[in-house]
């Protein structure tokens, strides 16, 4: 009896999916954060012989088409917090990790390290760097992304840098690695430089954006996949009564 | 007697291929553009039972059953709204064209993506057909599909998808990965009018209740079956053990 198996490929489907909602929705607060999906796709068919001559294909089973993150602007929510930047449209922040090496991120809770650099939530240095001198009253980044500050003892403003944001040409392609940062890869294509006529997206001060993740939509998601589990647990259960059923023919 | 158990046995095998096809439809409940396969049921060979004195028919038994044909019931899944450009979903009979390394495959899983050169691809980087070939987006900052399939690029038609159809689910034949095939003979349809979402996904057909009645109805069919088994072998061993013995 193939079913059992065949059902069994459903259910460690449903498994992964299950996973995959899990963590949408461990991420639902975490500040520009990007939601995954998943698709499932028919596994091989296999010809049976029915009768002299005669063939049926039979199904296998179901497998994974693809996981894909969704990037979908999500929602923007107002902190006060003038170092908080969120970006409405396409474009990415770039960061440099500690390796040296450049990476992504929607996730524009800044602050001012001890050396006066823009360093995200987790320390990596803003790219190109900006770093701030003396004392000021006041710090101001516009929608183009120059940052300038209001200078404590004269109160002139100054110009002291400016946020480039990037964009992919396929975000999709972009890999996901902790601490809310992104990686280029083949598939994402290189990041490519704004050119300061907004089209990569406006930055927000004072802003954050939230994750993209509708619960609704998850909560739907995660009834469907249990469900889903349910009914293949139940094929399971019923090949295995029939497969009882003739084992018990001869006493 | 001896016939009852063989043809018993084939009700069985029947129940249990019937249970195999119903689980690969569970198995894809959640499949993108899956679509669930129903099976019909052939009497195999009618034979001709004569009188052994009289050389008289007496009629006709059938020599069993077996699985005629799995037909494709292509009924529309359910739509679901994923706002993902990338992702489409086709109406009815029709199908988008793939180019596959096995040759031209059509689908209805249209959760595409751009691979690195730019072209629209399938999940596993299969090129989704245009008018001409594959489609090229690259360099293309927004764009989007209308209902016929058309793509327009920066608002300037850009290509459009390649949409072929057919009359009836018969005519195709599922191969795995969510592709189809033509079945040999069959031909497509012309001037079918297309309905192209962007956007939405269609999910599987499958219907978990009516799959779970059919599951019941497997069962139970195989139990009588079954039982029909058990008395056979009453009744032989009734023949074989007590007719002719004496008390």
């Amino acid at each position: 009896m193939n079913s059992l198996y065949i059902a069994a490929t459903g259910m460690m489907n449903q498994q992964l999916n299950v996973d995959m909602i899990s963590n949408n929705l461990a991420n639902i607060n975490t500040t520009g954060f990007k939601k995954s999906d998943i698709n499932f796709k028919d596994l091989a068919y296999k010809n049976v012989v029915i009768a002299k001559e005669r063939y049926s294909a039979i199904g296998l089973g179901s497998s994974v088409d693809g996981v894909r993150k969704i990037f979908t602007q999500g929602n923007i929510k107002d902190t006060g917090n003038p170092l908080d930047l969120a970006i409405e449209g396409e474009g990415y922040f770039s960061v440099r990790q500690a390796d040296g090496t450049l990476a992504y991120t929607r996730d524009g809770s800044f602050r001012i390290d001890s050396e006066g650099r823009f360093v995200n939530s987790s320390g990596n240095i803003l790219e190109p760097p900006v770093t701030v001198e003396g004392f000021f009253n006041e710090i101001l980044i516009s929608e183009k992304g120059v940052i300038s500050v209001v200078e404590a003892d004269s109160e002139e403003l100054r110009e002291i840098g400016k946020i480039t944001l990037v964009r992919f040409q396929n975000p999709a392609g972009l890999e996901a690695i902790s601490g809310n940062l992104f990686k280029e890869t083949i598939a994402s294509g290189p990041a490519i430089n704004d050119n300061d006529d907004g089209t990569f997206g406006n930055i927000r001060q004072g802003y954050l954006e939230m994750s993209n993740i509708n619960v609704i939509e998850e909560m739907v998601n995660l009834i469907v996949a249990q469900r889903a589990y349910e009914i293949n647990s139940k094929a399971i259960k019923s090949s295995d009564e029939m497969m009882g059923m003739a084992n018990a023919l001869r006493q | 007697m001896i016939n009852g158990l063989y043809l018993a046995t084939s009700g069985m095998n029947v129940e249990q291929k019937r249970m195999d096809i119903l689980s690969n439809n569970l198995a894809n409940i959640n499949s993108t553009g899956f679509k669930k396969e129903k099976v019909v049921f052939e009497v195999y060979k009618d034979r001709t039972f004569l009188h052994l004195l009289k050389n008289q028919e007496i009629g006709n038994i059938t020599g069993g059953v077996v699985i005629g044909q799995t037909l494709l019931d292509m009924s529309e899944g359910s739509l679901k709204q994923t706002g993902n450009p990338m992702d489409f979903a086709v109406s009815g009979m029709s199908l988008f064209v793939i180019d596959t390394p096995d040759g031209l495959r059509y689908t209805k899983n249209g959760a595409f993506k751009i691979d690195e050169d730019g072209y629209l691809t399938t999940q596993e980087g299969y090129y989704v057909q245009g008018s001409v070939g594959n489609i090229l987006l690259n360099d293309v900052d927004s764009f989007y599909v209308d209902e016929s399939g058309d793509i327009y690029a920066d608002d300037n038609l850009l290509d459009s998808l390649n949409i072929v159809s057919v009359e009836e689910g018969n005519h195709l034949l599922m191969v795995g990965n969510s592709y189809f095939v033509l079945r040999e003979g069959a031909d497509f349809a012309e001037d079918v009018p297309v309905n192209v979402m962007q956007g939405y996904l269609e999910g599987s057909n499958v219907n978990g209740i009516a799959e779970m009645v059919d599951m019941i109805a497997i069962t139970r069919a195989y139990e009588a079956n079954l039982r029909v088994i058990k008395m056979s072998d009453e009744v032989l061993a009734k023949a074989v053990n007590q007719v002719g013995k004496i008390v």
